[in-house]
């Protein structure tokens, strides 16, 4: 009788176990299309039951909002506000979505905040580069007037009147936003260059990804998801909390791309441990063009319109590789565009500010700036600095 | 119940050897099940490659047991040749075939994207390969993801 028992209690044990796996927490991965990039959100939950409609909820509800975004402020899609701003002349003004409205909010603040060093409204001097998507989708020809052929943009400078002009074109401060936040208006004039006038043009690509996180963030926090994160384009993340079954340890483990990888090296050059934090990325690796062997890549900066990392004195100028953590996703991507271009700047900004870590890598000799006290390096390559 | 049946009970013992021998084994196996479905997990080891394409699982490889699956709904975007140390895997993003990506699985323990049609710079063809349960490449205009089958949902930034 007591065997039977026993045998009973066996299965009843076994029973209960795949009852306790079947209500467990699990991980699923969704991947969205938008900005020009793969967005990634995986949460772990409950899935079973209710937690399954929760969760096909959170996606679609997640979905709409990235195209909500990319639809207000994308520069491929010609009906955003955005492009409607680019194509306006000078004193004329569009009316905007509140999306937009936030986002140059944020792009307003981090313009003051870095003294001018953030300004969106590079777009020409980007595309007159060769470093707008248009040249790296695949299908570019020639369309306007200083547009060269693919190829040229691996060996020389562009032309310097268009350089010049697009140049004087760049100024944040005269974009206009309307008291009510419903209206944007253009105030700089327009330069001539050949039979055509040139207006200005901005591109809110980075702080978008940025606005994505903190929206999806709060969105998720919201619906009560504890474990989890959000990566958009994987320039922007947003942590919640690891779910880890072997330990206690609820931080994840960042690993941040190595700027210069190549076959022999490892992918990325460090790795961070966090939680419940929002960080971006911005390098020099993935939209540049290489002219006698130094990359030029799409940041461009603000003062001189030329691209951050052009070299000085034969060395590659200003970082290869930021990388920010703070609360909001959308400034810090703001803050890695302003300072890719200056340690010295980036640090007294910090310093100044604080609640900000950063890790940054130079150049020119791959050495590594940072305040996070248990960063761990992955590649021999990069050596850390005090 | 009589005296005597309740003194035999009194004297006799709480548990027989046979009734120890079934309850160790219960125990052994609860720690045994216990030990292999929670340390099992998240080794950093590669176990298997899974090929997404737009959020819909199409190809699945393990090594362990070289055996690949291929998703019925995808089998016509989907081929396989099958040689004695990789697999080639070539993926097409649409119904024509014009547009492809090709993934070798190498059996001695890792995956890389060979070759695609999908950009002017071919993003997802110089990515890492994939050697552990971190590694992801990633095909965006194709809408391709190449991923472990025990894959660590780690995040990455760059």
């Amino acid at each position: 009788m007591k065997r039977i028992l026993a045998f009973l209690l066996c299965i009843a044990l076994c029973c209960g176990w795949l009852c306790g796996c079947s209500s467990a927490i699990t991980m699923k991965r969704y991947t969205f299309s938008c900005f020009g990039s793969e967005s990634v959100l995986v949460l772990y939950d409950n899935f079973f039951g209710g937690g399954n409609a929760k969760y096909q909820t959170t996606v679609e509800t997640v979905a709409e909002m990235l195209n909500n975004i990319d639809k207000a402020v994308s520069v491929s899609n010609a009906d955003s506000d955005i492009s409607k701003f680019n194509a306006l002349a000078q004193n004329q003004s569009i009316e905007i979505s509140n999306i937009t409205y936030e986002i140059l909010t944020i792009a307003k603040n981090a313009y003051e905040q870095t003294n001018g060093a953030y300004d969106p409204t590079v777009l020409l001097c980007c595309d007159l580069w060769g470093l707008t998507s248009r040249f790296f989708s695949g299908s570019y020809t020639p369309q306007t007037a200083y547009d060269r052929n693919l190829s040229d943009y691996d060996t020389a400078y562009p032309n310097e009147e268009y350089l010049n002009a697009f140049k004087g074109l760049i100024d944040f401060s005269a974009v206009e936003l309307s008291a009510d936040g419903k209206r944007a208006t253009k105030l700089k004039e327009g330069v001539q260059v050949g039979n055509t006038t040139y207006y200005q043009q901005m591109d809110l690509g980075g702080v978008a990804k940025g606005y994505a996180v903190d929206k999806v963030m709060e969105y998720l926090k919201s619906q009560g998801y504890i474990y989890g994160y959000f990566s958009c384009g994987t320039s922007s993340v947003g942590l919640l909390s690891n779910y880890n079954v072997n330990t206690e340890d609820e931080n994840f483990s960042v690993s941040i791309v190595n700027p210069r990888a190549t076959e022999n090296s490892s992918a990325y050059y460090a790795a961070y441990s966090g939680k419940n934090i929002s960080l971006s990325t911005s390098g020099d690796y993935e939209r540049y063009h290489e002219i006698n062997g130094f990359y030029y890549s799409h940041i461009i900066d603000s003062s001189s319109g030329v691209p951050i990392n052009k070299p000085i004195e034969n060395s590659q100028n200003g970082l290869c590789s930021i990388t920010i953590f703070g609360q909001s996703a959308g400034l810090i991507d703001c803050l890695t565009t302003a300072f890719i271009s200056d340690i010295e700047k980036a640090q007294n900004f910090f310093e100044q500010k604080g609640g900000y870590q950063y890790v940054m890598v130079e150049s020119s000799r791959l050495n590594v700036y940072t305040n996070i006290e248990d960063l761990e390096l992955l590649d021999d390559n990069f050596s850390l600095q005090d | 119940m009589s005296l005597s049946k309740i003194g035999q009970l009194k004297k006799s013992k709480a548990f027989t050897k046979w009734d120890l021998i079934v309850y160790t084994a219960v125990v052994l196996i609860v720690v045994l099940l216990f030990g292999i479905f929670v340390f099992g997990k998240n080794s950093a080891a590669l176990n298997g490659i899974e090929i997404v394409y737009d959020n819909q699982t199409i190809f699945t490889y393990t090594f362990e047991e070289d055996n690949y699956e291929i998703n019925r709904e995808y089998i016509e975007k989907v081929s396989v040749e099958n040689d004695q140390d990789k697999l080639t895997v070539t993926v097409y993003s649409d119904a024509d075939k014009s547009h492809y990506n090709i993934v070798v699985i190498e059996k001695s323990g890792s995956a890389y994207m060979q070759n695609a049609d999908c950009s002017y710079h071919k993003d997802c063809v110089g990515m890492s390969p994939i050697v552990d349960n971190r590694g992801i490449i990633v095909c965006l205009p194709h809408k391709l993801t190449v991923l472990p089958l025990n894959y660590s949902p780690n995040p990455t930034t760059g």
